[in-house]
């Protein structure tokens, strides 16, 4: 039995049939069931470290995240993740890219920076329509609002089934803050605080990633701060429309 | 010999009595303290089932399966393969769970649910920090190094196999989830609502 047939069946990416006959082997096989529950830590810790693509992320959350008991193993996960991060190696690429970019001029910096911003964009636009067709764990990318220009918000439609909402704050790379804390207002009154933020870089890209319960998100206009050593170093704007039933 | 189980109705109202558990235990093993390691390893693996079908309530689900198990071998119901025939039960469980819930008010379900999102906050670390502290140095060190480090250097230093680590791992992480679980029992709550 390889890892990728134990995270198919975690995953309900096989056939019922399929599953079923797995079900009873792995239920009167310890050592079988011993392998299932590596290949689900292993899973969780993928998705915590941002390690999985988007379907199967949508499949953890759907299959792997419906109860307090896993949900307890995510937030494990979590926890380990950050207390024990994984050492990376220097990034050479990114500085090379970067000292390149500098050398080319202003010119071509802006028209990159340009492009970067148009694709966060139409990616920021694109996530929320996916909302609409994900699970009970929503994930909503915010450019910051230096970058984004304030007469574009992201607007969010939880709908009923929503239990949770996960935050990916764009950074700039000098916003980066070991001790960066997010306030989280409606109408001037904060809701919902995190401190510490975790961070995680795709594609190039730099996140603060804060999770939220849905239940704290009733409609309004919401306004996130991040700040660090009490200096704010960027803030966030987004709309929550009253909840779409599913 | 019957080895898969009926859709009987009307067992809504039944508890589990001293003899059903006693019948089950039996079947376990003959000998009351193996039976009982036996029970906790079958429960742990019915909660697993559950679990990775997605219910919101494995625990609930996987002593329902097993009080309708010990209900049938206490009916004299001859079983061949136990493990088997507690997955024709989980099944049935599952699929009433499901009808029962797809019934409930959707909002209602909403205020019910405990779920708050996982986050890993001051809290949450502070509380991970005293349960790595809490684990013997080997533990610590092997977990520390597993997660921060190259796992195949590490097997190799260890002289065990990358199975062997991923299965050491594995244990220390229950122990830790267990001790987190300890602690947001006594002091609930990590990131916080305002």
């Amino acid at each position: 039995m390889n890892s990728e047939d134990l995270i198919a069946y975690l995953l309900h990416e096989t056939a019922e049939e399929e599953r079923l006959a797995f079900s009873e082997k792995w239920m009167s096989d310890p050592e079988l069931h011993e392998q299932l529950k590596m290949a689900e830590a292993e899973l969780l810790d993928a998705y915590v470290r941002e390690e999985v693509g988007p379907e199967r992320r949508r499949r953890i959350e759907t299959y792997l995240l419906g109860s307090d008991r896993q949900r307890q193993k995510l937030s494990l996960a979590l926890s380990l993740h950050q207390a024990l991060p994984r050492q990376r190696a220097t990034p050479w690429a990114a500085i090379a890219a970067a000292a390149c970019i500098v050398l080319a001029g202003g010119t071509a910096w802006l028209a990159t920076e340009n492009s970067r911003l148009n694709r966060q964009l139409a990616e920021a636009r694109v996530e929320v329509e996916r909302q609409r067709a994900a699970g009970p764990t929503f994930s909503l990318t915010l450019p910051n609002d230096a970058v984004r220009g304030a007469e574009r918000e992201t607007s969010l439609a939880l709908p009923s089934s929503a239990q949770a909402v996960r935050l990916e704050l764009g950074l700039e790379p000098a916003d980066r803050s070991a001790s960066a804390e997010v306030e989280i207002s409606l109408a001037g009154r904060v809701v919902w605080s995190q401190h510490p933020v975790p961070e995680q870089s795709r594609d190039g890209r730099l996140a603060a990633i804060v999770w939220i319960p849905s239940a704290v998100l009733t409609p309004g206009r919401y306004e996130v701060k991040l700040s660090s050593n009490g200096s704010a170093l960027a803030y966030y704007h987004f709309n929550v429309t009253p909840r779409a039933e599913r | 010999m019957n080895d898969s189980p009926s859709d009987a109705p009307a067992r809504k109202h039944w508890e589990l009595s001293r003899e059903a558990l006693d019948c089950l235990l039996e079947r376990l093993d003959t000998n009351r303290e193996a039976a009982s390691l036996l029970y906790e390893a079958l429960r742990a693996r019915l909660i697993d089932l559950f679990a990775w079908e997605g219910d919101p309530e494995p625990e609930h689900l996987a002593d329902e399966t097993l009080n309708r198990l010990a209900r049938r071998l206490s009916d004299g119901e001859p079983i061949r393969n136990l493990s088997h025939y507690a997955i024709g039960i989980a099944r049935l469980v599952l699929h009433e769970a499901v009808r029962s819930r797809q019934k409930k008010d959707v909002a209602l379900r909403e205020i019910e649910s405990r779920a708050l999102a996982p986050k890993a906050d001051q809290m949450a670390m502070e509380e991970m920090n005293r349960c790595l502290q809490t684990l013997p140095a080997e533990n610590r060190d092997l977990i520390e190094r597993y997660y921060s480090g190259d796992r195949a250097k590490l097997a190799r230093s260890l002289g065990i196999s990358m199975n062997a680590l991923r299965n050491r791992a594995l244990r220390i992480r229950e122990r830790l989830l267990d001790c987190m679980q300890r602690g947001r029992d006594i002091k609930p709550g990590s990131g916080h609502r305002e």
